[in-house]
């Protein structure tokens, strides 16, 4: 019997309408693979069913062996893997390159491939984001795909094709999980702070990904792995240089593109004491696939709470909304461009990009090292709004449970106290449980927050 | 009588008929009421299956609105109860107008089958789609129920249908009108393999899915064409669990498809040889009869084995060179593209396979014509170096191996410890962290040091800071400390405590040599803290090692002369264990100045040079008892050490540091607390001493199977004081652990041993391989552990282990993965250009035969003739 509180759950439905069914289709002139578009936006604001590129792969195999790759992402849930995920992938046009990105249903592996102008072979791509049909018989068409032969590929229907067909025939309705969509923006804020820590030739990325488990065993599966000479060695903690890999069944995605793989790079915070996200990108032909996998399998990106203290700040709101009509679906975004264009100064921009990131506007690439500008196709800036600890800091502010002492600030809830710090480095820290088990590794605390939303509104003076 | 009081009586007959009365309005008018009912009966514990039937029912009448009543029938609240198979439903139902029954019987085909299990609502939805004349649904839950239904070999309900029962799922199922229409979704329906595997009745193959579905195949009920169409689909695209293939593996033997009926698929066979092994392997069979009987492409070939030559399993890629060999053999014309194809392999993993495909380039490379001589140069220089000899023969180019150069880790440097912590609020976030489990030394170390610290500098705003962390801690451990440090202590329960003869505070039955030193810590702080609060502790380190830099100890030790008070004896005994060695005249001098009987102690005690290092005996398996009359293990290896003596440490400290015969008289406990850091830290500088106090658990991890006890050999390996026998018997224990995070910890020991220098490889090596021949390690584990930590570039110490191993091992019978670590030395001798016989070795090589162990000691035998 499921309690109340699940019924309770708000749990919004994603509707797609695709105008038919993404397919690999073959003619006499060769075999063209067709995408189908759904939803989204461009420059010209919403689109029903957006056109973007239409041309040729020129590694067809690669190609479609990572594009399957991106499907089994989003068809996957590495924890729990009875309930079931459904969400199509998500692809950003982006004038230069395509972007296609998918997120596991257990809200703790990001996948996205960039198809780089080396990839591709034709007109124009277009700008904007949209979501992309997958399903049995185009998978089935991708696996067919040898290589070598060239493959025309589509992504939304044509003009033409448009007025034609006779409306939607693909309808698909799902539900949208608040957490899924707050993880999925939310993972490319917390990538934002990802360095270069190992880079493998083709070789022996193949050993190394080769090596890992297909499956999660019991127990702990947090390892980590360090640098050896051309390879990665794994070891049992987290010594310098380290980069974590928390649970290495899933990277199985990346097992199909592995013979079309040049190379291996893995990215990472600069210091990782515990368990810490890492991301995983294979190098192919005109392509990156990476994926981005959350601190445990069992511990989704939408926890995180990276992105809290930015939220909380207020004044970041009309940053943001200022930033946001700057953006049109740039590849790479400068932050020190938008701040000579907006007129707010570099640091500005940044915190502005972050809550950008929040409501799904804002995609990290690793190997630029820049943001992107994407627009998630979904409703998405109810989910940070209802973001629970955020909620919980709020309430606390209004029931009036905040008083500052100087350098110190009490949280009384219901009957008791808790005490937030601010350290010697300006860092906050809080006397509760939550803050005790992870140390702000998973953002902070309510208290803090609520500290963070009182001390913002106090007057220049006293704070 | 209304109709939720009918229900209340459970009185189904009774609802049904007062149904047939009742208008539509009234009937509509009772909805509300049947709803409390329902609520009413959700919450209570207590509910007849009888009332949930009636209520099912009377539901199922008053609803008007379809989606509605699908909604109710289709509920949770209803989820296994036996009411759906009543009749009576079927009865009321039919009384309903058709289009009614038409959204209900779409709405409730829709609803998700439950995760397991045959479905109770089945039965009443197939009577529901029959009566209807609605199309067959096609949904996915509605095929799963579908084919759960109709693997029951038991007899229907005649209100339900006339199926035939029995074994003869055959029989039922060319009955069914629903067979053409559901049976083809089985392929495409998630999380049905294993239903298809079935039913459990079955006696025999014939009447288990796979084969029941190809004679509907073979008696027309189901299109053949479109079945394997179907099937080959599903094995392209995978998915699902790991082992859904085999069955859909067995389906398509079951039909059996003609070479003709394949000849169509062969770009879906192509893509299967990229699918899981099995699938493969078929894909693989019936392409090479294909091409065999030059039905397909001879470009194809190419194409397989780009695929399947990259692929790990040495079978497959036997077999594709196989498949290359007929065909060059039978059409010379195909002998380029075949010897270019083979050269695949010659980045493959196995040496023996590269071997192979070499084999088959030389046969054919004479027809092949010099043209494909450049890439194939370039394809050799992926080949292991024993081949580069015969690449050079043949490609006529030499292919050149890189300089050997040993790559070992950087030599890990001990962080050193933050400074003391400075508020009570601090303390409170740090006390927090420790008490909600964070293990490691330092902030463990730091909290319990502020503890001290800020009870003499200011009790009141200690225990204020303090609450809320206590709020939610307490009973044990440093949460005990804060309480007395916060004053919430009384002085008679403080005493009790600290007295340490109450087990369960400190002490516990299974508490270690190691536990019984922390608590002896503990319960001074608590007695210091009750009684004469001190200003800080002396033993808190200075280094992550737990390591005290001996100035450091000199000048805490002058602050208590200075302020005229003497240290906790437990405390000052930590301290002397933890520092650091030294002959710094200028340090020495200092502490000499410090007249009080503990700076006297530290003087003593560095000139000394600190507690002694004791000789380490490998004590060899026995039924023998040790001299305290305990049994000694007789399957394990283990270290005796002798005693350091006297030492004047306190108590526990004495007896951690006592002969390793009292650790062996320790009695069997039920549970061995998980080795923490703070064990190793206590005595830094005498790893040999830890280590062989701790050799049971290392142990355990190789022959008992335990998990996570090899945790701490890193740590060990970055320990001060010398690595003898029983450092080596316990990274010799962790690199055949059955865990492989445990061997993973036992390389990183290995590797840091070396980086440091201090690693004896040939005590290792005979230390390991005295352990395989009782069994105690298993060989294949060994070999797994040793190989990675080759792999990264530790090529030449791995040989100085498998130097002194091989004679070892190979002087009985070589047991099974003796191969594996010959492989392993032959791969670490010949990167090493290391030289000289082992006569064992040569010995194996001479005894001739195809096993694999006397084909690498050949290997390795010519290598080291160099």
């Amino acid at each position: 019997m499921p309690t109340p509180s699940v019924l309770a759950m708000t749990q919004a439905v994603q509707t797609y309408a695709y105008l038919r069914s993404s397919a690999v289709q073959e003619s006499t002139a060769g075999r063209s693979l067709a995408l189908e578009t759904s939803g989204g936006a461009g420059p010209l604001g919403a689109a029903a069913n957006p056109r973007f590129f239409s041309g040729f792969l020129t590694s067809p195999g690669a190609a479609a062996a990572a594009l399957l790759a991106v499907a089994d992402v989003a068809a996957a849930r590495y924890y729990q893997p009875l309930l079931r995920a459904s969400l199509d992938p998500v692809v950003t046009a982006g004038g230069d390159r395509l972007r296609f990105e998918s997120f596991s249903g257990c809200c703790g592996v990001h996948a996205r491939l960039d198809v780089l102008a080396d990839g591709l072979d034709g007109d124009d791509i277009g700008y904007g984001t949209t979501n992309v049909d997958v399903n049995n018989p185009l998978r089935e068409g991708l696996s067919r795909i040898g290589t070598g032969e060239p493959l025309h590929m589509a992504v939304g229907p044509d003009a033409l094709e448009v007025t034609t067909l006779d409306g939607p025939v693909v309808e698909k309705k799902v539900p949208l999980p608040d957490r899924w969509l707050r993880g999925f923006a939310e993972t490319q804020v917390l990538a934002a702070g990802f360095d270069l820590r190992a880079e493998l030739p083709a070789a022996e990325a193949v050993r190394f990904l080769r090596s890992l488990p297909r499956s999660g065993g019991r127990g702990s599966t947090v390892g980590w792995v360090v640098p050896a000479g051309r390879t990665l060695r794994p070891t049992s903690r987290p010594v310098p240089g380290a980069v974590c890999l928390p649970g290495p069944e899933r990277l199985a995605a990346l097992q199909r593109v592995l013979r079309h793989a040049l190379a291996l790079r893995v990215y990472g915070p600069a210091r990782a004491d515990g368990p810490a996200a890492s991301a995983w990108e294979v190098v192919l032909p005109g392509m990156r696939l990476t994926l981005t996998l959350s601190p445990d399998a069992s511990r989704g990106f939408s926890g995180e709470g990276g992105v809290l203290t930015a939220l909380a700040a207020e004044g970041s709101a009309q940053d943001a909304e200022l930033i946001a009509t700057l953006l049109a679906w740039e590849p790479r975004i400068d932050p020190a461009e938008l701040a000579e264009q907006s007129g707010l100064p570099v640091a500005r921009v940044r915190a502005a990009l972050t809550r950008l990131g929040t409501a799904g506007q804002i995609g990290y690439d690793f190997a630029d090292a820049a943001y992107f500008h994407r627009r998630l196709p979904y409703e998405a800036g109810r989910a940070e709004v209802h973001n629970p600890r955020l909620r919980a800091a709020r309430a606390l502010v209004a029931a009036g449970a905040v008083r500052l002492e100087g350098a110190t600030a009490v949280v009384t809830v219901d009957d008791h106290v808790q005490r937030v710090r601010t350290g010697a480095d300006g860092q906050l820290g809080c006397t509760c449980l939550w803050w005790a088990k992870y140390r702000g590794g998973r953002g902070p605390c309510k208290h803090v927050l609520a500290v963070g939303l009182v001390r913002a509104e106090q007057p220049e003076v006293v704070r | 009588m209304s109709l939720a009081d009918l229900v209340r009586k459970g009185d189904t007959a009774g609802v049904a008929a007062a149904l047939a009365e009742l208008t539509p309005e009234q009937r509509r008018a009772e909805v509300p009421a049947l709803r409390e009912r329902r609520k009413e009966m959700r919450d209570s514990w207590s509910s007849s299956p009888d009332r949930w039937t009636a209520l099912l029912v009377a539901g199922a009448g008053c609803l008007t609105a379809p989606t509605a009543a699908a909604e109710w029938i289709g509920s949770r609240a209803f989820e296994d109860r036996a009411g759906w198979r009543n009749p009576l439903l079927v009865e009321v139902i039919d009384r309903q107008p058709p289009e009614w029954r038409q959204v209900v019987t779409e709405r409730l085909a829709e609803r998700r089958a439950p995760g397991w299990g045959w479905s109770e609502h089945f039965p009443l939805l197939e009577y529901l789609v029959r009566s209807t004349g609605c199309p067959v649904p096609t949904t996915d839950s509605f095929t799963t129920q579908w084919v759960r239904e109709r693997s029951r070999p038991e007899p229907r309900h005649a209100a339900f249908g006339t199926l035939p029962p029995g074994r003869n799922l055959f029989a039922r199922l060319a009955a069914d009108p629903f067979t053409p229409v559901l049976a083809p979704r089985v392929f495409e329906v998630p999380d049905l393999a294993s239903e298809l595997e079935g039913p459990w009745s079955a006696r025999d193959d014939s009447e288990r899915w796979p084969g029941v579905l190809a004679r509907l195949a073979a008696e027309g009920v189901l299109d053949r064409a479109d079945l394997i169409d179907r099937c080959l689909a599903r094995l392209l695209r995978g998915g699902g669990r790991p082992n859904d293939n085999r069955v859909h593996l067995s389906i398509l033997g079951a039909l059996a498809p003609t070479e003709d009926e394949y000849a169509g698929h062969a770009r879906t066979l192509l893509g299967m040889l990229d699918g899981p092994s099995t699938t493969a392997a078929l894909a693989q069979q019936v392409l090479a009869a294909l091409d065999a009987a030059g039905r397909v492409d001879a470009e194809l070939l190419g194409e397989a084995c780009l695929t399947v030559l990259f692929r790990p399993e040495k079978k497959l890629v036997r077999t594709q060179l196989g498949w290359l060999d007929r065909a060059a053999r039978t059409a010379p014309d195909r002998a380029g593209p075949v010897v270019l194809a083979a050269a695949g392999a010659f980045g493959h993993p196995d040496r023996i396979l590269q071997e192979q495909a070499l084999k088959v380039v030389a046969k054919h490379l004479r027809k092949a014509g010099p043209a494909v001589l450049p890439e194939l140069r370039d394809a050799a220089e992926q080949l292991d170096p024993a081949h580069h000899v015969r690449a050079a023969e043949l490609f006529g180019t030499e292919v050149r191996a890189e300089e050997y150069a040993e790559l070992l880790p950087a030599v890990p440097q001990p962080r050193p410890v933050p400074a003391p912590i400075a508020t009570p609020a601090e303390l409170a976030e740090e006390l927090g962290a420790v008490l909600a489990g964070d293990t490691g030394l330092v902030p463990w170390e730091r909290a319990l040091d502020g503890l001290v610290r800020h009870a003499r500098a200011d009790r009141p705003a200690l225990a204020e800071a303090l609450e809320p962390v206590l709020r939610v801690h307490g009973g044990n451990s440093l949460a005990l400390v804060a309480e007395a440090a916060a004053g919430r202590m009384t002085a008679a329960r403080a005493a009790e405590i600290s007295l340490g003869r109450v087990r369960g505070h400190f002490r516990y039955d299974w508490s270690t040599g190691f536990d019984v030193q922390i608590a002896a810590r503990l319960e001074e702080a608590v007695r210091l803290l009750a009684v004469r609060p001190v200003p800080y502790l002396l033993a808190t380190p200075t280094l992550s090692t737990g390591a005290i830099d001996a100035a450091v100890l000199v000048e805490r030790i002058a602050g208590y002369a200075a302020a005229d008070i003497g240290p906790g004896p437990v405390d000052l005994g930590q301290a002397l264990l933890r520092v650091t060695p030294t002959d710094d005249p200028a340090v020495l001098a200092a502490a000499a100045q410090i007249d009080t009987p503990a700076g006297r102690r530290l003087t003593a005690w560095l000139r000394g040079g600190g507690l002694p290092h004791q000789e380490s005996t490998v004590l060899a398996p026995s039924n023998g008892r040790a001299p305290n009359g305990r049994r000694r293990s007789a399957t394990r290896r283990l270290v005796h050490q002798p005693g350091a003596g006297a030492t004047g440490l306190p108590a526990d400290a004495d007896r951690l540091v006592d002969s390793t015969d009292r650790q062996l008289s320790q009695r069997y406990v039920w549970w061995n607390p998980p080795a923490s850091e703070q064990w190793a830290a206590i005595l830094p500088h005498h790893r040999e001493e830890t280590a062989a106090r701790m050799l049971e658990r290392f142990a355990a991890c190789a022959d008992a199977d335990d998990r996570g006890g090899c945790r701490l050999l890193p740590v060990l390996a970055e320990a001060g004081g010398p690595a003898g026998p029983a450092v080596h018997l316990a990274v010799a224990y962790g690199l055949g652990a059955r865990h492989s995070e445990d061997r993973t910890a036992a390389v990183d020991a290995l590797l840091v041993l070396a980086a440091r220098g201090d690693l004896d490889g040939a005590l290792l090596g005979r230390e390991a391989a005295e352990l395989v021949v009782p069994g105690a390690v298993k060989p294949n584990r060994l070999a797994e552990a040793l190989r990675s930590a080759a792999d990264t570039g530790a090529f030449g110490t791995v040989w100085t282990v498998l130097a002194a191993a091989l004679p070892v091992l190979l002087a009985g019978e070589p047991g099974r993965g003796t191969g594996d670590l010959l492989a392993i030395a032959a791969d670490c001798a010949r990167r090493t250009a290391a030289r000289g016989p082992i006569a064992e070795v040569t010995a194996l090589a001479a005894r001739g035969g195809s096993s694999r162990a006397v084909r690498e000691a050949a290997a390795l035998r010519d290598v080291l003739a160099g």
